[in-house]
């Protein structure tokens, strides 16, 4: 019987629409693996709250969305009710005023280095340059919206995923563990136990690192206000904050991010380096006092890894994947290292 | 080879029940729970079935928990796969075994096996921490019934210990 597409063969039709339906499926959890990988986040930071409110006879997904509640009123309380010095007003910048900015300053250290350098004088490094700051300038402000738009999306889809996950993810994780085959199954569940608690202590003491740096940043904004124009501090400690997610990277790129916001608003340079001294001594205090607090637990990558993992994160989700590829790295490491140390013993 | 030993289920009460709550009650760690806390412990436990001759467990290996017979007969062993196999227990239908590991990172003493098909009810380390945080007095409960479960073990050793002692007649007087 000839089939309905004629001289195709069925075969080849089922091989393109599993070929789409791949495709489709990476698609789709390429977009969801960011607000995936930020439930997880989420889930972690809240569990010990969670725990809390079920001993007190709540249910999991409830005492998820009470205390979700009560974050959100809390946020919403301190924007409504911020003090002055935070400065939430907006300012205007543009990418006109950023390529100027850039230029001026360079022309600036341009001339500076031409008087105690003077062999480097046929360098030029403003002509050089200059051209590049219009491309990253418009870049920044072309990019801009679209990264807010997609942090706006995954901040409404990850409550969303993380309430599921709390609700009925022990369930399944039951489920997946009754699967496992008898000779495996103690192995597997001590397995999934001490990753839980390794990939829990991890990302909680990671996140709650950010917060205090976040805060931290803010204070010395705070103060370094008090001498010099420093607005929109809690948007730059919001994102120096998140950003401090990434090793060795994370604090540049938020820092980098201030200058820039200020350079478009044509802010004079006094104020900039307010903001990079400010975010010198959050991180100053980060290492010194707030990492050592708070993370139990360090899961030490080495630099190498860290630049590959940024690239590759960055290469397949862009932006957001920069800040979610350390987590998920460090989480990968743990779990081979807990494979490794059980498979040396069962060798033993 | 068979050997009478303190592996030998010394909790065992005579027939049992076939409800899985009331199977958990008769259990030595579980006897202090209310019905409400049993209902919880139904939840959490596991329900695995065994082959026969299928391992439960590998000596050496690393143990996450202990587990109570529903149905059928598991044999611990010692020295499971070599030429002298050391049968130290014969268990049934409402006997558990292994429940030293619920402590945590303790490797198995003796390999567990199923010489018929059998159904076991498995009680482990993540799962009694998780009664500990959610249900502390549940878990006081439990954890007072480990114990206790232990201590007898340990006696019951001690005066095995005790007769072996004065069989062989190395019986020596304490040191003051």
């Amino acid at each position: 019987m000839k089939n309905l597409f004629g001289e195709v063969p069925l075969r080849v039709l089922a091989f393109v629409l599993l070929l789409a339906a791949l495709v489709l499926a990476f698609i789709a959890v390429r977009v969801l693996i960011v607000p995936f990988v930020a439930a997880m986040f989420v889930v972690y930071l809240f569990d010990p709250g969670i725990t809390a409110l079920q001993r007190r006879g709540l249910e999991r997904g409830n005492a998820f969305l009470i205390l979700l509640m009560i974050a959100l009123v809390g946020i919403t309380i301190i924007l409504m009710f911020a003090p002055a010095w935070l400065r939430l007003e907006a300012i205007g910048g543009s990418s006109d005023t950023l390529t100027q900015s850039i230029q001026t300053q360079l022309t600036r250290t341009e001339r500076w280095v031409d008087s105690k350098f003077p062999m480097l004088r046929s360098v030029n490094i403003t002509r050089q340059i200059s051209a590049r700051a219009a491309t990253v300038a418009s870049n920044f402000f072309e990019e801009l919206p679209g990264l807010i738009t997609s942090f706006a999306v995954n901040l409404l889809l990850v409550p969303f995923i993380a309430y599921f996950i709390i609700r009925d993810g022990k369930a399944i994780k039951r489920r997946i563990v009754r699967l496992v085959p008898n000779r495996y199954f103690e192995t597997s569940l001590i397995m999934f136990y001490r990753i839980d608690q390794l990939i829990g202590g991890y990302l909680r003491g990671r996140l709650v690192e950010c917060i205090l740096v976040g805060i931290t940043q803010t204070l010395f904004m705070g103060v370094a206000n008090l001498f010099v124009d420093q607005p929109q501090i809690l948007l730059i400690s919001a994102v120096c904050g998140i950003t401090n997610m990434i090793p060795y990277l994370g604090p540049v790129i938020g820092t980098v991010f201030g200058v820039f916001l200020y350079l478009s608003a044509g802010l004079p340079m006094s104020s900039i380096y307010g903001l990079v001294i400010a975010a010198a001594a959050a991180h100053v205090m980060d290492n010194i006092v707030i990492a050592p607090a708070v993370l139990s637990y360090n899961v030490d990558l080495h630099p190498l890894t860290v630049a590959l993992v940024l690239v590759i994160g960055g290469e397949l989700l862009g932006a957001l994947g920069l800040l979610i590829a350390i987590p998920v790295a460090s989480s990968i490491k743990v779990i081979a290292q807990e494979f490794y140390a059980n498979y040396q013993l069962q060798v033993r | 080879m068979r050997a009478d030993s303190i592996w030998a289920n010394i909790f065992r009460l005579g027939q049992r029940k076939e409800s899985l709550a009331e199977i958990l009650q008769t259990i030595p760690l579980f006897q202090d729970l209310s019905s409400k806390e049993l209902k919880t412990l139904e939840r959490v436990v596991h329900i695995r079935t065994y082959q026969p001759d299928e391992t439960v467990f590998v000596e050496t290996e690393p143990g996450a928990g202990m587990y109570v017979i529903r149905s059928g007969h598991v044999d611990v062993v010692l020295r499971y796969k070599s030429d002298h196999p050391l049968i130290l227990a014969e268990l049934q239908a409402g006997d558990f075994f292994g429940e030293m590991a619920l402590l945590g990172d303790t490797s198995r003493s003796a390999t567990a096996v199923a010489r018929e098909r059998a159904e076991l009810i498995g009680f482990f380390h993540p799962d009694l921490i998780e009664i500990i945080s959610l249900y502390p007095a549940m878990g006081a409960k439990i954890s007072f019934g480990l114990a206790k479960t232990l201590a007898e073990r340990l006696r019951y050793t001690n005066t095995q210990l005790a007769d072996v002692s004065i069989i062989r007649g190395t019986h020596e007087e304490p040191v003051r």
